[in-house]
């Protein structure tokens, strides 16, 4: 499995908009992340990720309901 | 008027507990529809006291070309909602230092013409150099049919009379491009008097003061430790003046566009009000039909005004939120429900105002949104009937 540490900033957005977007995202909900990520955005990011691969085994984008995430926009547009 | 430190309208005597609707006036009666957008979370400055998950040292910025269509897509359900009017806030974080800040404001330019009316705010620590303001910030700006600033004044690091004075006088330039200027202080109780000698500085400079009382870390309470003399200053202290007219008449540097609101012409609330001066911003109307105002809703949480759990509320239909670094598109920041979509993925908007489900509403960005008590038939828009 990739390491998510060594994913680039836009690669982590993406991979963390999967995670939000194929579950309830409600307040209460996603301020675990918020925790695990004290004055470091790029934390929230993995903290999501870290969550998603515990459910599903792997990255959003290789696993589970997340694969099915479709983008308004991406770098090659 | 005797003392402009003091509003003479008493705030105080408005029957909260019998409020049948509320709402930015400017929303009530106009076909107003407002996007409030934390850019991202990356500050620049580091306040001991800012809440972990408000300000980051990571960078969080998405791409600039997302951050264009995400505005066309704003646009383009509010116009098939009936609203063509637009306030745009921008904060953060600290949003000047979003690469997409200046293209945002740009691109909003290029189509303010083919709407009513298009406001721009933001909330800004003013850490630019006085030099961007005047090369960058002004020019973006001086188009729109408004443009406003808050500002906030970070005292760890305006702390010298030098830093105090420079933080002054970039706000006093963009007063005199006709940018309206309102400056944050988060009045902590134990050096509340302290701060109000500043507040006093910028007031006697011709710069608007918010006076905010100070939150709980979880945003849901104001903290203890005021005494009546504090929340008597927080409850009436420095109302907001038309400071920025002045100046801008003054030097007539800029010339603003006028306003073409969709309006009902008809609304009989809207009649009676019209005469009402505009910087009372805010709208309460009771159970016997009376209505009362306030200059900003940011006093609310000081009558703790902020509970409209069950309210029929606008949010969501004529006015979303976008927060980082979760990228939701909310209806509002407080509310408890599922977001309306995700900046990367699309959001669908709602068809018709909706209950409240929250248990409080905390941010003035949320309670400022038109919202009814249920049973009340009374509008929240122009030509609204959803209340039928």
């Amino acid at each position: 499995m990739i390491d998510i540490k060594t994913l680039s900033l836009r690669q982590l957005q993406l991979e963390a908009a999967r995670v939000i977007s194929t579950m309830p995202a409600t307040n209460d909900n996603i301020y675990k992340f918020n925790r695990e990520s004290r004055h470091n955005s790029q934390g929230w990011y993995i903290a999501a990720i870290e969550w998603y691969i515990k459910e599903y085994g792997d990255i959003p984008s290789k696993v589970g309901p997340g694969r099915d995430v479709t983008f308004i926009y991406q770098e090659n547009d | 008027m005797t003392d402009l430190k003091t509003s003479e309208y008493d705030f105080t005597k408005i029957p909260y507990k019998d409020i049948v609707r509320v709402g930015q006036r400017t929303m009530l009666y106009r076909d107003m529809f407002t996007v409030s957008w934390l850019l991202g979370r990356y500050c620049n400055y580091r306040c001991s006291y800012c809440w972990p998950y408000a300000r980051s040292d990571t960078k969080d910025h998405r791409p600039t070309p997302l951050m264009l269509k995400t505005v066309d897509e704003i646009k383009r359900q509010a116009r098939e909602r009936g609203f063509n009017s637009f306030h745009f806030s921008l904060s953060g974080g600290e949003p000047t230092f979003h690469p997409a800040y200046i293209p945002i404001l740009n691109h909003l330019n290029e189509d303010a013409y083919t709407t009513n009316y298009t406001s721009v705010h933001m909330t800004s620590n003013m850490s630019r150099p006085i030099k961007w303001f005047e090369e960058q910030y002004v020019p973006a700006v001086r188009h729109f049919h408004r443009a406003s600033i808050t500002a906030s004044c970070h005292r760890e690091h305006v702390n010298t009379p030098e830093k105090v004075a420079e933080f002054a006088d970039k706000l006093v330039l963009c007063q005199e491009y006709d940018t309206q200027i309102t400056i944050n202080m988060v009045m902590v109780p134990e050096q509340f008097y302290e701060i109000y000698d500043l507040a006093l500085y910028f007031h006697d400079r011709g710069i608007n003061v918010t006076l905010k009382p100070q939150s709980d870390p979880t945003a849901s309470r104001v903290v203890d430790g005021y005494t009546e003399d504090m929340y008597a200053k927080l409850h009436n202290g420095m109302p907001q003046r038309a400071f920025t007219e002045v100046k801008a008449r003054q030097t007539g540097l800029v010339e603003r566009p006028k306003p073409t609101y969709m309006i009902d012409k008809a609304d009989p609330l809207r009649k009676q009000q019209a005469s009402v001066a505009a910087h009372y911003q805010i709208e309460f109307i009771d159970s016997k039909g009376e209505s009362w105002f306030m200059d900003q809703a940011e006093r609310f949480n000081a009558f703790n005004f902020n509970n409209f759990q069950g309210w029929e509320c606008s949010s969501g239909y004529r006015g979303i939120i976008i927060r980082e670094p979760d990228g939701t598109i909310k209806r509002s920041y407080s509310c408890a429900e599922v977001p309306l979509g995700h900046i990367e993925t699309g959001f669908k908007l709602y068809d018709k105002p909706m209950p409240c489900g929250s248990k409080s509403c905390v941010s003035s960005a949320d309670s400022k949104i038109p919202k009814r008590a249920p049973g009340t038939k009374l509008p929240l828009f122009p030509g609204d009937r959803t209340y039928d």
